[in-house]
This record gives C-alpha cells, structure tokens and sequence, in this order.
C-alpha cells in the first residue's frame, strides 16, 4: 500500500496499538486506519457496484462507520485488514439483496463505466461489470478479495457448490466477453 | 492466446485478473463523508460522565422558554431570539417531555451534552451542505435534532420539579 506522507504513523504503528487508539475514540488513529484501508477496499465495492462509483462510495461510507461503531468487538489486532474487508463486502452484498428484493434488477448501463483510477485492462473491467450480479459478486470475491468458497459461500448464504458454480459461469462469460 | 473455439484461454484470463489494480484512492472528498458520519456518531453516542451542571441547564431552558419580558415601549426580541424559541418549541414537539426525563441516564451532564450535540448538529449540516442527499447524514440530523430536544425537555422538567420543591 502506498504510504501517505501526512500520515507516517500509518506504516509504522502495530495493527494492535492502532486498534487500541481506534476503539479509544482516537480520530488521528480511525483516519489512518481510513488512509491505509479505504485504497484497498474501494477498487472492490467498484467492481461489487458494476462501475456505480456513487454506490461504491456510499458503501465505503457505510464500512467504516461500522467499523467506527464495532471495532471493539474485534479480539484479534492482526485480522484487522480481513475483518475490514469482510465488513466491506457484507455491506455491499446486504444493499444488493434489499434492492433485489425492493426492485427488479436495473438494466445494465448502455456505455461501460470507466473505472476512477489509471485502469491498465479496461476491457476485463468492463466485461466484469457486465457479468450478472451473482456471478460478479462470486468472481471479485473469490480472485479479487482472496475469499475461499467457503468464505463467499458463508458470506453470501449459499452452499459451497452454488459458489463455484457461479465462479465457473462467470469465468465462461468473461471468456466469452473478451474473445 | 485463444483456444480452438476462439475463446482466450483460463491461463490468460488468469493472468489478467491478477494484473487489476488492488488498490485505488477514493475521491478526497470520502473521508469528509466518512469523518462527518463517524465523529457525529460518536458525540451521540457518547455517554456523559459527570453530572455538574444541571442547574446551568435548567437555567438555559429556562431562558430559552420564559415568556419575553417585554418592556412597553421598547422593540420586540430581536429576530436571533425568535429564531431559538421557534427552534426550541419545535424541539418540544418532536420529543414528549415524560419521554425526555426518562431516556438520558441519571447524571447527565445537559450543558456540555447539549454543546456537544450542537456542535455535532453543526457538523452534519456542513457535511450535508457538500453533499445534501446523503441519506445516512440526514438520519444522524434528525438523529442529533431528537437528541437535542430531548436534553431541553430534560432541562425544562428538571427546572419545573426545582420550582415545585423550592
């Protein structure tokens, strides 16, 4: 991750003693903990939003007023980069499962969303942003966000094997998007 | 590369999730966002330790809701003072004063809850100013308003049962 040179602590300071600053209340120490997890989660609800970069950032908003709010129950410092992204993703799947369940599903944008940063394969961004909701969710999870079926199937409330076969589709649709 | 049926191959497809980008700065203005959210957050939250100044806060409330002692002659109040005792009335309102005394925890400290919750009420509305749909700084807004009228009902009641006992 890139240092931020406002922030040296940020590189510098224990996940534990960072936690411990976060749960007492600490801005210094929540906006370095922002600084160094908002990068690495943002790219990620990106991809969960299919390119809604207002929706993204509305979920980014939402994962760390819950981590401002729930930090002290994580016992275990070191997970706290995991417990962040877990967090992240339960946002961002719980929001689509209200607006399936609010709304039929909204038709895909006629142009394909350009992603808010240098993107070197904006072909392969544009054809995940295509894929259907399930099968996208199942593919950044699994190859971007590093999760194991079990993860995503239990973050998703799925068995293991719908996990993989919405892999399996989504990789099929991809290759197909893209020969 | 591509296989026979045209299509590019798992190994290649591979290679190039593995090459997107991980990690990407979110627009500055997200943490203005974020920081506006989770600072309110944490005044509401908050529970107020030292019971100190009770007696400033039932005068407070006492001023804020005494019929204006209005010299003949002189101008009426002036159109701040209006503006805090519409604020005031319409606070009372939204929150039934049995309801106040019965929701803030024994000792509550009202003068400095009641600053803190203003200042937290001034932060949402220039976050809100930025970005005025938020839906989530608008349910802390109405969250700090309920919050702030109960501390004044809280006020007021305690002021009425010091008048009762005296």
């Amino acid at each position: 991750m890139k240092a931020d040179p406002s922030f040296p602590e940020a590189g510098s300071r224990s996940d534990a003693d960072r936690l411990r600053a976060v749960v007492a209340g600490g801005e210094a120490a929540f906006e370095s903990l922002y600084r160094e997890q908002a990068p690495l989660l943002y790219p990620l609800l990106w991809r969960l939003a299919a390119g809604d970069r207002g929706l993204a950032e509305d979920w980014l908003q939402e994962t760390f007023v819950r981590a401002w709010k729930g930090l002290d129950q994580l016992r275990e410092p070191a997970a706290l980069g995991g417990w962040m992204k877990r967090t992240a993703l339960n946002v961002a799947l719980a929001d689509r499962r209200r607006k399936r369940l609010a709304t039929v599903d909204a038709a895909p944008e006629a142009t394909a969303p350009e992603p808010p940063w240098p993107c070197a394969d904006r072909d392969l961004e544009s054809a995940i942003a295509a894929l259907p909701d399930r099968a996208r969710q199942v593919l950044v999870m699994f190859h971007l966000a590093d999760f194991t079926h079990a993860q995503i199937a239990e973050a998703m409330g799925i068995e293991v094997g719908t996990s993989k076969a919405q892999l399996s589709r989504a990789r099929k649709l991809l290759k197909e998007m893209l020969s | 590369m591509k296989s026979a049926d045209g299509r590019i191959e798992d190994a290649v497809l591979d290679r190039r999730l593995a090459a997107l980008e991980r990690s990407a700065e979110p627009p500055p203005e997200a943490w203005n966002r974020v920081r506006a959210a989770t600072i309110a957050r944490r005044r509401f939250g908050r529970p107020v330790a030292v019971a100190a100044s009770l007696a400033a806060a039932a005068a407070l409330s006492l001023f804020l809701l005494a019929p204006p002692a209005v010299p003949p002659g002189s101008p009426g109040p002036s159109a701040a003072e209006q503006l805090v005792r519409a604020e005031v009335r319409a606070m009372q309102r939204l929150a039934p004063m049995h309801t106040a005394a019965e929701s803030l925890p024994a000792g509550t400290d009202l003068a400095a809850a009641l600053e803190e919750n203003r200042a937290a009420i001034e932060g949402l509305l220039t976050a809100l100013e930025a970005d005025p749909d938020n839906r989530l700084l608008l349910d802390f807004l109405a969250d700090a308003r309920r919050r702030q009228a109960r501390l004044i009902n809280r006020g007021v009641a305690l002021n009425h049962e010091t008048r009762w006992k005296s």
